[in-house]
């Protein structure tokens, strides 16, 4: 090969490389602005938070913003359920425990209020899967981002999913177009750090509340009930299958014991609202499959959505 | 009542919200009948206005609640309820029912 040839050929493979560049900058063009669209318009967990023009360059420090955003409501929860937990006897290992085992701060809410009322443990442990059925979706969900990841880091990754660790990690996932070990590690860290400290410090300062705030908190359990119920309420149907429970386990507990009648309260609630469901023309479905809906949004309750605006 | 109980209790929730949790990694569900959907977010708030009411019309029932508990109870969930609906946060309702309790109690404690 001559001299020649060897210079065009290097003028050649120059060309390619400068080809090259100008693609994957176009590709890195197009990506961040898939992302910053993605982040500014679609994706419930970023509105209201900083836009990304303040933040542009890190999705770790917004999802860290987020985190703490979200830590606040988590602590206030944690304070109030230990308190709760102390008033209904619960010693401090067997908070804690519920808290690894269970992670789950609705539920063990409900499960406190249940023991105060005498509700079997079979219905406990049957109402803490109902209410906990709804991780399923939020699996179902990020299951898609686990895909070839260890079995052991999907088991250790499955424990922490919780409304908030959802709403966090999918919006993160989606700004990175990727899944992000590190930052579901960050998300899980914070949710248990949070949830076991919060929960020690009102279990702990539970004693040391003065007998007239002591009085005063008898109202905030049934209170926090009703407001996670209303949360949970997104449209008319759930509104019904709402109305009907508080109805009908009223009107059951005067013959037959707040046992049994938060059971058939919850029951007929719930079927009473899905047969008016049935009963109306078909509308589209509730969870992933509607068309231009993040699965996050679809699936995620609204206070995770306004947990952080 | 023991710790061993409620440390079996809490076991048994564990299970199986674990269950709940863990099933779609290891077996692809795909896209959830909207119906599997629809009744499980329906349970969600049919049990939990369930436990509520039950919570808030059991006092009224015994006749040695103090009014001012049964004030600081209904009170301090009708403002929860009604904060919560306009502003869609758990948070502000909860310091409201708080202070209305507050309030309640210093009105009409003895």
């Amino acid at each position: 090969m001559s001299p020649l040839d060897m210079g065009w050929l290097a003028r050649e493979r120059m060309e390619d490389l400068r080809r090259e560049a100008a693609r994957s900058r176009l590709a890195y063009d197009g990506r961040r602005a898939r992302i910053t669209a993605a982040t500014s318009q679609s994706l419930p967990v970023s509105q209201g938070l900083r836009t990304p023009a303040s933040m542009p360059h890190s999705p770790r420090r917004r999802l860290l913003a987020e985190v703490l955003a979200v830590a606040v409501s988590v602590i206030g929860f944690g304070l109030f359920y230990g308190m709760n937990a102390r008033a209904a006897g619960f010693s401090l290992l067997e908070l804690e425990a519920m808290n690894l085992l269970v992670f789950a701060g609705g539920s063990q809410l409900l499960a406190v209020g249940m023991i105060g009322v005498g509700v079997p443990w079979a219905w406990i442990v049957a109402f803490t899967a109902v209410l906990n059925s709804r991780h399923l979706a939020y699996g179902a969900t990020l299951a898609q981002w686990f895909g070839g990841r260890p079995l052991r880091q999907k088991l250790l990754a499955a424990h922490v999913i919780v409304d908030e660790s959802f709403a966090l990690a999918t919006a993160h996932f989606h700004r990175l177009g990727r899944f992000d070990p590190g930052g579901y590690a960050i998300i899980a860290a914070m949710l248990i750090s949070t949830w076991l400290g919060s929960t020690w410090l009102g279990w702990a300062s539970a004693t040391s509340v003065p007998p007239a705030l002591h009085a005063s908190l008898q109202g905030v359990a049934p209170a926090a009930m009703a407001g996670m119920a209303v949360l949970l309420i997104t449209d008319g149907i759930a509104l019904v299958a709402a109305l009907v429970a508080a109805t009908v386990s009223i009107a059951t507990i005067v013959f037959a014991g707040p046992a049994v009648g938060i059971v058939v309260g919850a029951v007929s609630g719930s079927l009473v609202a899905s047969a008016a469901v049935r009963a109306r023309p078909a509308s589209s479905p509730v969870g992933v499959d509607r068309p231009g809906v993040q699965p996050s949004e679809a699936v995620a309750p609204s206070f995770i959505r306004d947990a952080t605006r | 009542m023991s710790e061993a109980p409620i440390v079996v209790l809490a076991a048994l929730m564990g299970v199986v919200t674990y269950l709940t949790r863990v099933v779609p990694f290891l077996v692809p569900l795909g896209r959830l009948p909207g119906s599997l959907l629809r009744s499980v977010r329906l349970m969600g708030p049919a049990t939990l206005a369930s436990v509520a009411a039950v919570s808030v019309a059991l006092p009224a029932l015994e006749p040695a609640t103090h009014p001012a508990a049964l004030a600081s109870i209904w009170l301090g969930t009708a403002v929860c309820v009604v904060m919560v609906t306009l502003r869609r946060g758990l948070a502000l309702g909860i310091m409201g029912a708080l202070a209305t309790g507050v309030l309640a109690t210093a009105a009409l404690a003895p």
